[in-house]
């Protein structure tokens, strides 16, 4: 992937630059808004935009409403160090995909470039999602696994229905508090594990392939072989 | 609208001044009255004097004969309005004028049952004879009628001026009053640039609305500092914690110790934990500035609930309490739907977590207007159902110390309580403890098309 980093913050930008390209990713720097501005004005160079949402010069928001408006469609994501909900409410109406508040741990912002990048466009809606020999129909609202019904609740299928959105990549476990409950606080209670771990136990049982993936220390991911 | 005119404070005192004003002016026209009578009476009796006098004068000089026709003379020339005359002789035969009154001497007034009053002066005369001579008074009960007929309408006339008067000024005022409410009303919502109208007359509502301006002005200055002020910690502290972050990060990254990796993962817990005191301290301040109001819009309340429910029903399933739900279904609210899940989600947690109990119901119920959401649990409730204690940040039971939590759950549930204008009560439910939010309800937006 090709990413371009606007961040003013010099030890944050080596840091995430230096966990992208150690992941085989190539990264280009902008320091202010209006390089960042130059730099993704074009529209095809990236595959994800990462954006402080504070910088000098121009500030992220009216950043990627430029590039919007000239339309960039770029996905982006912006890191802020305010993290409050009217923020990140004008962040995403700019135009933002996703949104991330500092201090973050590696793994999530990576997770989250990746799940942006290549994003199938929404207007092809799709609405049977198909990994392996799992399927799930949007419309019927049915799950089958090698021809078996499996029952669901409707947060389960939501789950689901999220990670077969995003076969073979790591979805965190915010990821999916923000994206399936809309939860944009951290629960003290481990619902996403108990949760996932449900989900798991039905669609896997009987079979010798487990299709959620605990990736350690980082999130789960569906298995699309 | 005229049902709070006829409550309002202008409307009584125009009544009250119209009350006062009625009673001023029959009291004068009582004064002008007793005084035009007196006058009337006073001209008549002198009337009658001269011309006594005068009758007088001629029958000193002329005898009988010339007074009886002076008054001859007087009857026929006289007007409507003339005096009345009579002559009484000495076998009591009256000539002239009937006055139907006795002969004796001296001034007296005679009341008729024909309606006359007349006020009558006699004069003995020489032989037996005596004059009389007597005007009439009816004018002044003309009068009377007269001035009592106008008065009902004059009472009338003021009461109903006065009655419109009131509306119209307050109406007048209630309309300033309104537009001011509505300014402050905003200002409550949290529109801290919204300020009261100026009429420009410079009276006492002008003055009154600068004042509060001037207030509105410090204040939207101070909250706007104390934004500015948490922004600034958000960040210099943010950047600086998100330093050191990376730097365990790499750390841990960069090690092949598995024991110096365990340190750094139990810091790194440390260092989020920290972190995530200070974002729900943050999300406290920015849900109490009443910011998130402008964001608000319709929930489904049932909806959002029994979605929550179905959410922690394992979690609550593999601690051994049974999570059930009694939701009237279809209830909105108006709010913001992410606070709204918050503010259950702590209270389902601290219940989850504190209760000790092994029931734990989520019920939603309506009562005309009225949303009452509750949660319920059956455990060992606590010491005080003080609301205003339980809520304080960094509060911790007794029995929850030893439990992780940073006792800020219920500070923001209160907070978010706050915002929405819902009631926040917490009741000993005997075992347990009961939770309830009242909200007020609105009518299901209408979907589809």
């Amino acid at each position: 992937m090709k990413l371009l980093l606007v961040e003013d913050d010099q030890e944050t930008a080596d840091y995430i630059c230096q966990g992208l390209e150690e992941h085989g990713h190539r990264v280009e720097r902008a320091a202010d808004g209006h390089a960042g501005l130059m730099l993704a004005g074009d529209g095809t160079a990236y595959d994800v935009l990462i954006i402080d949402r504070m910088l000098p010069k121009l500030d992220g928001v009216t950043l990627l409403k430029t590039l919007r408006a000239s339309g960039v469609k770029t996905p982006a994501i912006f890191l802020t160090a305010m993290g409050s909900i009217d923020d990140r409410v004008r962040g995403l109406e700019s135009g933002g995909d996703d949104y991330l508040v500092k201090p973050f741990a590696f793994a999530e912002l990576y997770a989250r470039v990746v799940s942006l990048a290549r994003r199938p466009p929404l207007a092809a809606a799709e609405t049977v999602l198909q990994a392996g020999d799992l399927t799930l129909d949007l419309i019927s609202r049915t799950a089958t696994r090698g021809g078996q019904r499996i029952e669901l609740q409707p947060t389960e299928f939501r789950l689901l229905e999220y990670l077969m959105r995003r076969p073979g990549k790591i979805v965190t476990r915010t990821m999916l508090l923000e994206g399936v409950w809309e939860f944009h606080f951290d629960p003290k209670t481990n619902i996403v594990e108990t949760q996932v771990s449900r989900l798991r136990s039905k669609i896997d049982r009987g079979f010798t392939k487990e299709r959620i993936r605990t990736v350690r220390g980082a999130g789960y991911m569906l298995d699309a072989e | 609208m005229l049902s709070r005119v006829l409550r309002h404070a202008n409307f009584k005192l125009a009544l009250l001044y119209a009350a006062v004003f009625c009673v001023s002016v029959l009291v004068l026209v009582t004064v002008i009255f007793l005084s035009v009578r007196e006058d009337i009476e006073r001209q008549a009796r002198t009337h009658i004097e001269e011309e006594l006098a005068q009758l007088m004068v001629d029958y000193r000089e002329d005898g009988l004969r010339e007074l009886q026709h002076d008054i001859r003379e007087r009857i026929e020339n006289g007007g409507v309005n003339r005096l009345r005359y009579a002559l009484i002789g000495p076998d009591g035969t009256r000539r002239f004028d009937a006055i139907d009154a006795p002969s004796r001497r001296g001034w007296y007034r005679r009341f008729s049952l024909s309606g006359d009053d007349l006020l009558i002066d006699s004069i003995p005369l020489d032989g037996g004879y005596s004059l009389l001579v007597a005007a009439d008074l009816g004018i002044i009960h003309d009068m009377e009628d007269a001035i009592r007929g106008q008065l009902f309408l004059l009472v009338l006339f003021i009461v109903l001026a006065a009655g419109l008067g009131g509306v119209l000024v307050s109406q007048r005022f209630l309309g300033r009053i309104d537009r001011i409410s509505r300014a402050t009303e905003q200002v409550g919502a949290g529109n801290l640039s919204a300020r009261l109208p100026i009429a420009g007359t410079g009276d006492d509502f002008d003055q009154l609305s600068t004042t509060i301006n001037r207030m509105l002005e410090r204040i939207e200055l101070l909250v706007g500092e104390i934004r500015h002020v948490a922004t600034g910690i958000a960040h210099d502290l943010r950047t600086p914690l998100g330093h050191l972050r990376q730097k365990l990060e790499s750390i841990r990254t960069h090690t092949n110790d598995e024991a110096q990796r365990n340190r750094v993962d139990d810091a790194l817990d440390q260092l989020d934990g920290a972190l995530a005191t200070f974002s729900a301290l943050l999300r406290i301040a920015e849900v109490e500035s009443g910011s998130r109001r402008a964001g608000f819009a319709p929930c489904n309340l049932s909806a959002q609930l029994a979605q929550l429910a179905e959410l922690y029903q394992p979690v609550a399933e593999e601690q051994g309490i049974a999570l059930t739900t009694h939701l009237k279904t279809n209830v909105w609210i108006e709010g913001d739907a992410a606070l709204i899940t918050q503010c259950f989600a702590n209270l389902i947690e601290n219940a989850l977590r504190h209760s000790g109990g092994t029931l734990l119901q989520l019920r939603l119920s309506t009562e005309g207007k009225r949303v009452l959401a509750e949660l319920r649990d059956n455990g060992c409730g606590i010491a005080s159902t003080d609301p205003v204690v339980l809520v304080q940040p960094f509060f911790r039971a007794d029995a929850s110390r030893s439990t992780p939590g940073n006792g800020l759950g219920l500070s923001l549930v209160r907070a978010i309580a706050n915002l929405h204008d819902a009631p926040l009560h917490f009741v000993d439910a005997s075992p347990g403890l009961a939770v309830q939010l009242i909200f007020a309800r609105i009518p299901a937006p209408v979907t589809g098309m």
